[in-house]
């Protein structure tokens, strides 16, 4: 008697949770809202909601690339969205008809009316809320994660910076990873990033958890990837939602509002998550916050029940309205369609002026170095006493043959060893190790020219001799500035590849790059050119 | 122990195969594109003002930027990625070498026809050193392509260094590979000395 109580206790108990405050479950609000456009006909649909029910078909934009939650094979889709989606398309009594579409056109085809409604990883933020209606509650959740090799040392921010990460092109999360100074190396694509990872080329990946738990270090994930690397640091979580036009947003999007309640109230969606081996801690809360009945306020689900739009935007500088203008102008008239975002962001604009200085300074410290350290090389290499000669040669020949890059590296490992990293150091162990490398041979040089010139000359008759050689060492030392990007020197090449992973902006970012150092060395050419003849003529 | 540093070594040295295949790439790039260069720089009129217009572009084009920029150019193009398999980042540190040899190539081809025309000959033939000394920074140069993921000699020390947790460790492991590539370039720049001196008393 007393185990066939607590059965129908059982039965009884979870229903008060599944019906709303005024005692209507959410699949019946979204019934309801259905039968009502339903009533009206299908003579002239005036609402997204009528046309896709009188056409009898729900078109859906999915992807076709994003492992376990939609990929295209061949004509078919398949993957948790494409399950979900013919779950909603089930509950309106339609048909689903799928489009493939990529990060960067989904919104596109949506506002073209090419689809219906866009169910394609998309992240909800404050940017995309101006453009499309998001349908909430969210159908997924997924913070970006670090990823890296097993038994590599990463407990936070601080040990990434310095490092190289491989990260998507366009996504926002990238401008944290430049804030602690995370170098970067940037993809296109998720599936050619993960084969980098693969082969080699990145030692770090950074993107969505839900991806990189499915592709690389997951259950589910290639068990040659999943041995070898593990997650190593995640952060902004950021609420994935179903969109739809603005002007569906009242009817297509509250039905479309409601259906998801109960998907996640009924449990659905964790099943669905389950069956596609995908991380079902976001779909658990939000189950338990949508099975409390205040949730549901007539027939709209209750603000407090839902979450918001992540804001992952970057604060508009006081000249973005021109650049705007500019930009539209631009395309207008000249069918270009360059970005400006060093200029449209405050976060972007400031790393851009940083970057300026940054080349600047190691431009003209470099030289100065390379010159400094050509004339102490001289004078040790001619010094009278033979144990400095011995081993000024021995460091001159260390300097010029060594690979400019592991000069860098050593440069970086002996100032860690003693001081905490700081950008400005990165420059100023750049401005060393390239005076030294490019010194090393205006020293060697002018100690060649020493020796066919007449005794008793003076240091600067010898750099007249050898200033040919000593130009060439100043132009190496402005061209190889750039280098310094890879210790972690803020100089432009460096935030310009930041902005770009952010914004997703390629032209101009590397238009600007390319002429900002050809004018910078050009510049250095001409002035040193100068110089020579100064010194040929004075000397 | 031993067989670590064996291990260590040799991976190294497989690795350094890579660097000495950019850098005969490289070179053939730049010969490729320099000796037709230097043709229409001897032509003299408007051919060798153009040509020279567009080697100082190459001459002050930052090889590093340059390799950025390329990448980012073919990795953006879908005709590229759809149609042909390639070693993305070699094949870009490759092109952003060859804007350097294609000019260095160019003024020491120049050189040579200079000489050529006047029957120095032995002079002329300072071209074959010269071009090995192009090799021999086309190869020290390409350390760089360490920064877009090329698996060469740099970015396989770097990698293994990423793996030791000492910092002092870490510094004997850079600076053991640093003296490999100092004692290899020494011994080329010393033959090619040896070289050049040979000629220059044939020239005399």
């Amino acid at each position: 008697m007393r185990s066939w109580l607590l059965f129908l206790l059982v039965l009884i108990l979870p229903w008060p949770s599944l019906i709303n405050a005024a005692g209507v479950p959410y699949a019946q609000a979204a019934q309801t809202l259905i039968a009502e456009t339903q009533a009206k006909g299908c003579v002239r649909p005036d609402t997204t909601l009528a046309e896709v029910l009188c056409r009898q078909t729900l078109r859906l934009g999915v992807r076709t690339n994003y492992r376990l939650f939609s990929e295209a094979a061949g004509k078919e889709f398949k993957g948790f969205e494409v399950d979900l989606a013919k779950l909603l398309a089930k509950r309106l009594g339609v048909d689903a008809d799928f489009f493939g579409v990529s990060a960067s056109d989904r919104i596109e085809k949506l506002l073209d009316r090419q689809i219906d409604v866009v169910l394609a990883t998309m992240a909800h933020t404050i940017a995309r809320d101006a453009i499309i209606h998001f349908i909430r509650p969210h159908y997924y959740s997924s913070p970006t994660t670090v990823v890296g090799p097993k038994g590599s040392i990463i407990r936070g921010w601080e040990d990434l910076s310095g490092k190289s990460v491989c990260v998507p092109l366009g996504n926002f999360s990238n401008i944290v990873f430049s804030q602690h100074r995370v170098r970067l190396l940037i993809y296109d694509r998720p599936d050619r990033m993960i084969d980098a990872l693969r082969l080699g080329a990145c030692g770090m990946v950074a993107h969505d958890r839900s991806l990189l738990q499915s592709n690389v270090f997951g259950p589910s994930a290639p068990k040659d990837l999943s041995a070898r690397f593990e997650e190593k640091l995640s952060f902004n979580e950021v609420p994935w939602g179903i969109g739809v036009r603005k002007e569906a947003k009242d009817d297509l999007g509250a039905v479309l509002s409601l259906i998801m309640a109960d998907l996640h109230q009924s449990g659905a969606l964790q099943l669905l998550a389950r069956e596609h081996h995908l991380d079902i801690g976001f779909l658990s809360t939000k189950k338990q916050l949508l099975s409390q009945p205040s949730c549901l306020d007539k027939d709209r689900i209750a603000e407090k029940c839902l979450s918001t739009a992540a804001e992952l935007s970057d604060v508009p500088t006081a000249i973005a309205p021109s650049v705007n203008l500019f930009e539209n102008w631009l395309h207008t008239h000249t069918g270009l369609p360059l970005k400006f975002p060093m200029l449209v962001g405050q976060s972007a604009a400031r790393l851009f002026v940083i970057g300026i200085i940054a080349s600047l300074l190691l431009v003209a410290g470099s030289i100065m170095a390379t010159i400094g350290f050509a004339f102490l090389f001289f004078h040790l290499l001619r010094s009278r006493l033979i144990v400095i000669r011995v081993l000024a040669n021995i460091v001159v020949q260390f300097f010029q043959n060594s690979p400019i890059i592991l000069l860098l590296v050593l440069g970086y490992l002996v100032i860690t060893f003693f001081t905490i990293y700081e950008p400005i150091l990165a420059v100023l162990v750049a401005i060393i190790v390239i005076g030294l490398n490019n010194g090393a041979n205006g020293g060697s040089v002018m100690n060649e020219a020493s020796m066919v010139s007449e005794p008793g000359s003076t240091t600067l008759m010898i750099a007249k001799d050898a200033s040919v050689q000593l130009r060439a060492a100043v132009i190496n030392a402005a061209k190889a500035s750039p280098v310094a990007a890879f210790i972690g020197a803020p100089e432009l090449l460096a935030v310009l590849t930041d902005i770009t992973s952010f914004s997703g902006e390629r032209i101009t970012t590397y238009l600007i790059l390319s002429v900002f150092y050809l004018l910078l060395v050009q510049s250095v050419v001409v002035v040193s050119g100068h110089l020579t003849d100064w010194l040929k003529k004075n000397a | 122990m031993l067989e670590s540093i064996f291990n260590l070594a040799s991976g190294f040295l497989y690795a350094f195969r890579v660097n000495l295949e950019v850098g005969v790439y490289s070179l053939l790039g730049g010969i490729l594109l320099g000796f037709p260069l230097t043709w229409l720089r001897v032509q003299g009129g408007w051919p060798r003002k153009l040509t020279e217009g567009f080697i100082t572009l190459l001459r002050a084009f930052p090889v590093f930027v340059l390799m950025f920029a390329v990448l980012n150019i073919l990795t953006h193009s879908a005709y590229v990625t759809q149609h042909f398999t390639l070693n993305i980042p070699k094949t870009v540190l490759i092109i952003a070498l060859c804007a350097y040899s294609t000019s260095v190539v160019s003024d020491a081809a120049e050189d040579c026809w200079n000489h050529f025309s006047k029957s120095d000959y032995a002079q002329a033939w300072l071209l074959i050193p010269t071009l090995f000394r192009i090799f021999t920074i086309l190869v020290m140069s390409s350390s760089v392509g360490a920064a877009i993921g090329v698996q060469d000699a740099v970015s396989y020390t770097l990698g293994r260094m990423e793996e030791i947790p000492d910092a002092l460790t870490r510094i004997w492991l850079v600076l053991a590979a640093t003296t490999f590539f100092v004692v290899f370039f020494s011994i080329i720049r010393f033959t090619l000395y040896k070289v050049v001196q040979h000629f220059s008393k044939q020239s005399h």
